[in-house]
């Protein structure tokens, strides 16, 4: 067991599937000479050649398209999205293309696909590149949406990710590319459909996917001070969403926090929510509390930036209403 | 077509039980007809049609409970039952299988609404808005907490800031600010129903401490006691203390047996739990010459017909009902800081039964003849009894009796029935020496004990009301005129 940053996390399961499985090849802007954005493929075009790592124009559509063709055709491509926002232009490529093809050919042709690609903000890029969509994703059917928060995690979710037939967005977050976590060596696999009590506790639930585990990690050590006990369900799997996690540490707490970095309205704390109260209603003390990004546009000034994210002092703050100490 | 309602039966009830459906669905009703037998928090009740027509649909099956006011069944409208009226959530909520992705769920496409371009052209001057609206006041007080120190942006996620954001105002507002409702709905969270429902915890009598008021888990815990349960660890050690006696008869392991409540004694609990930490009890007895009254009784009872014969009891009624005319102020409620006077004077019976105790209440006694009190109590005792109370029968009390003389008692002490603030505790008719005009004689005694509520009213009325009741039981003609 190696401890690695989330990035080095992603660029050996990369390796690892390149290595086991010659049909799995990498494509996106600036992902081979420049080792990527964010250095995720950093060394694999020198390793496994041009034509496994393709530096591609900055045309999302065409990546997508070229992708998901590769996929039908027999091959299983890791598509890279420099961020979430940019897909938006493929966004009939990932749903109409990817999502539909299966099902529309009656299960005749495949498409294993993988999209990576990383959301979320506090960089100061402006609203254009600092949103968080896996929402967008997990509404719909034939996707599988996963987002995992440890490096663990995104390694033995990444290889699960290629090895299933199905399309899967694989949403990254440029907030965690540097958090170091334990990462198991060699064959590795994390479920896509499970997800995972990262904390125990006894008073509240907070549900939250990547970056925000981090925040919800640090509200909890904050609230055990103040006599909160909290527990931490990770929805790495949002889509399918795995709610047993959940439902059960409701049932424990009868209070629960859903935590996100993107927008409330019609979000991942929305569903989640909902869940509950169609299957934990008798166990709730309170009502579900979403938190999530301020609605507006990310602002670039710097403060007004920080303060549009939820924090731990949202979450601090939430909690102890929540549960009626304030 | 009319729906049929959950009935209120009693004044602490929350909800109650489908014991029976006494026609089928399909079946044709007439108002007035018996339509479902009932379990309150009381007793079994049988409730009739409020409406004719068929019975179309059982919405409440047997066995099911529902609250107050809720829709138990449908009379008139389409004939037959209403095909395909499942709830939707249980089977929305079934976990979505691995062959979600190649079997996507069948597309729901609606009507495509279109957006008018003058909607669109709207939305970034409402978000700009929004967003000077949401930022304003935290990032005025960002700025005044940057001047101190100059502010250190984080390389990284901008967590470690300790302001609170929109994100936090915003879940905030549902939390601090329940749904307006009306005066009539407790607030209680889903757990605490159901905690109260399996406790028989009355929420209306529960202080809510949760946000905006609401009734909590921890506040039904509470007021339902935790219960004395067995400490986990205490058991083991005890057992090994005592030594095996193989030859001992079998006893269960257990050094306690847990008994589980039905939900009447739950509620007598509950109630007279309230009623004694609440009310400030005092304790006025007086002993009455009975002499009179078992004769008067006697001839009673041989003048009229078995049906017709009256009870000790039924005579105490009569004479506590006149006593009242005469003692506004002992038929009276203590009501949050005020006191009620009752106009009517109903009393209410304490009446053992198996398991429990009920009190059916005798109405407008100040008005009904001896003979009357006689039978009616006398039905309302056997109803209780058989568990086949009329929705009235527990509604209304304004004093209480509570008779333990068939169980050869001198005297006792009896707790505060709410809302009343008094209780007649009446003890055995006894042979008892007496000094009858310097004469030791042998007489017939009765101890009466009153236990009054210390906020409604106090010693020297209680004393002038017991001497009201005496003169009434010792010249007993009063009560048949």
């Amino acid at each position: 067991m190696a401890v690695l940053t989330m990035r080095d996390a992603l660029n050996q399961a990369l390796r690892e599937e390149m290595n086991r499985d010659e049909t799995v090849f990498l494509l996106g802007e600036d992902i081979g000479l420049y080792d990527g954005s964010f250095k995720v493929t950093r060394g694999l075009m020198k390793e496994f050649g041009e034509k496994r790592v393709l530096d591609t124009p900055i045309a999302e559509e065409v990546i997508i398209g070229t992708a998901i063709g590769a996929a039908m055709s027999g091959l299983r491509p890791v598509a890279e999205m420099m961020t979430v926002n940019f897909i938006l232009v493929a966004m009939d490529q990932v749903v109409n293309a990817a999502a539909h093809i299966r099902y529309m050919f009656g299960g005749g042709s495949k498409v294993p696909l993988v999209i990576r690609t990383p959301g979320g903000g506090g960089h100061q890029l402006g609203a254009q590149h600092s949103h968080s969509h896996e929402n967008w994703f997990a509404h719909v059917p034939g996707l599988k949406v996963v987002a995992p928060g440890t490096p663990g995690d995104a390694k033995g979710m990444l290889k699960s990710a290629i090895r299933d037939d199905n399309p899967v967005m694989f949403i990254e977050n440029e907030g965690t590319y540097a958090i170091k976590g334990e990462v198991p060596d060699g064959e590795h696999l994390v479920p896509l459909d499970k997800n995972d009590v990262k904390r125990q506790g006894d008073d509240v639930t907070i549900c939250a996917h990547s970056r925000m585990l981090i925040v919800a990690t640090e509200a909890a050590k904050e609230l055990e001070q103040q006599g909160i006990s909290a527990e931490i369900v990770d929805l790495r799997a949002l889509r399918p969403l795995d709610m047993a996690p959940v439902i059960e540490s409701v049932k424990k707490t009868g209070h629960a926090i859903t935590l996100e970095e993107g927008w409330r309205s019609y979000g991942v704390g929305a569903e989640v929510a909902s869940r509950i109260y169609e299957e934990a209603f008798d166990y709730l003390d309170a009502p579900v509390a979403r938190i999530g990004a301020a609605e507006v546009p990310t602002p670039y000034n710097k403060r007004l930036e920080r303060i549009a994210f939820p924090g731990k002092a949202d979450v601090v703050v939430t909690a102890r209403a929540l549960l009626g100490k304030n | 077509m009319a729906n049929v309602q959950m009935p209120r039966l009693s004044d602490s009830m929350e909800t109650g039980k489908i014991l029976r459906w006494l026609k089928k669905e399909g079946e044709e009703v007439k108002k007035g007809e018996p339509l479902v037998e009932i379990e309150s928090d009381k007793a079994n009740i049988e409730v009739e049609a409020y409406a004719s027509g068929k019975l179309s649909k059982i919405v409440v099956k047997e066995g099911d409970s529902a609250p107050i006011g809720a829709v138990i069944a449908e009379i008139g409208g389409a004939a037959g039952p209403a095909a395909g009226d499942k709830p939707a959530s249980t089977e929305k909520a079934a976990p979505q299988g691995q062959a979600e992705s190649a079997e996507p769920e069948e597309s729901k496409k609606g009507a495509p609404v279109a957006e008018s371009p003058q909607a669109h052209a709207a939305r970034p001057q409402q978000h700009v808005e929004q967003a000077e609206k949401a930022m304003a006041g935290a990032a005025q007080k960002h700025e005044t907490a940057a001047e101190g120190g100059g502010e250190q942006y984080p390389q990284g996620a901008p967590d470690d800031r300790t302001e609170v954001g929109a994100a936090a105002q915003a879940a905030l507002r549902v939390i601090r600010q329940p749904t307006e409702e009306n005066g009539e709905r407790v607030k209680a969270s889903p757990v605490a129903r159901r905690l109260a429902e399996e406790r028989g915890v009355d929420l209306r009598r529960v202080e809510g401490t949760g946000p905006g008021g609401r009734i909590t888990r921890e506040d039904v815990e509470a007021a339902a006691g935790k219960g004395a349960r067995p400490a986990a660890g205490a058991r083991p050690a005890a057992q090994a203390q005592a030594p095996a006696r193989p030859q001992a008869p079998a006893r269960p392991k257990e050094a306690v047996e847990v008994v589980e409540l039905s939900r009447m004694q739950a509620t007598v609990a509950m109630r007279l739990s309230q009623s004694k930490f609440s009310a400030p009890h005092f304790y006025v007895t007086s002993e009455i010459g009975m002499d009179d009254a078992v004769h008067l009784r006697q001839m009673f009872n041989e003048a009229v017909s078995d049906t017709e014969k009256i009870s000790i009891n039924d005579l105490v009624i009569k004479a506590v009902a006149i006593a009242l005319t005469k003692f506004p102020q002992v038929n009276a409620s203590w009501a949050d800081g005020r006191i009620e006077r009752k106009r009517d004077i109903n009393i209410g019976i304490a009446v053992d039964i198996p398991d429990g105790l009920i009190v059916p209440v005798l109405h407008n006694a100040d008005q009904k003849s001896l003979q009357q009190i006689g039978q009616d109590a006398r039905s309302l005792i056997d109803r209780a009894r058989t568990k086949k109370a009329h929705p009235d029968d527990y509604q209304g009390n304004t004093f209480t009796v509570s008779n333990l003389g068939m169980y050869d008692v001198d005297q006792f002490t009896a707790i505060i029935n709410p809302p009343d603030s008094g209780i007649l505790a009446i003890g055995s008719v006894l042979d008892k020496p007496v000094v009858k005009n310097g004469q030791v004689a042998v007489g017939k005694r009765m101890r009466v004990t009153l236990s009054v509520d210390h906020r409604v009213f106090y010693g020297v009325t209680a004393a002038q009301f017991l001497q009201e009741v005496k003169r009434l039981l010792e010249s007993p003609m009063a009560l048949v005129l």
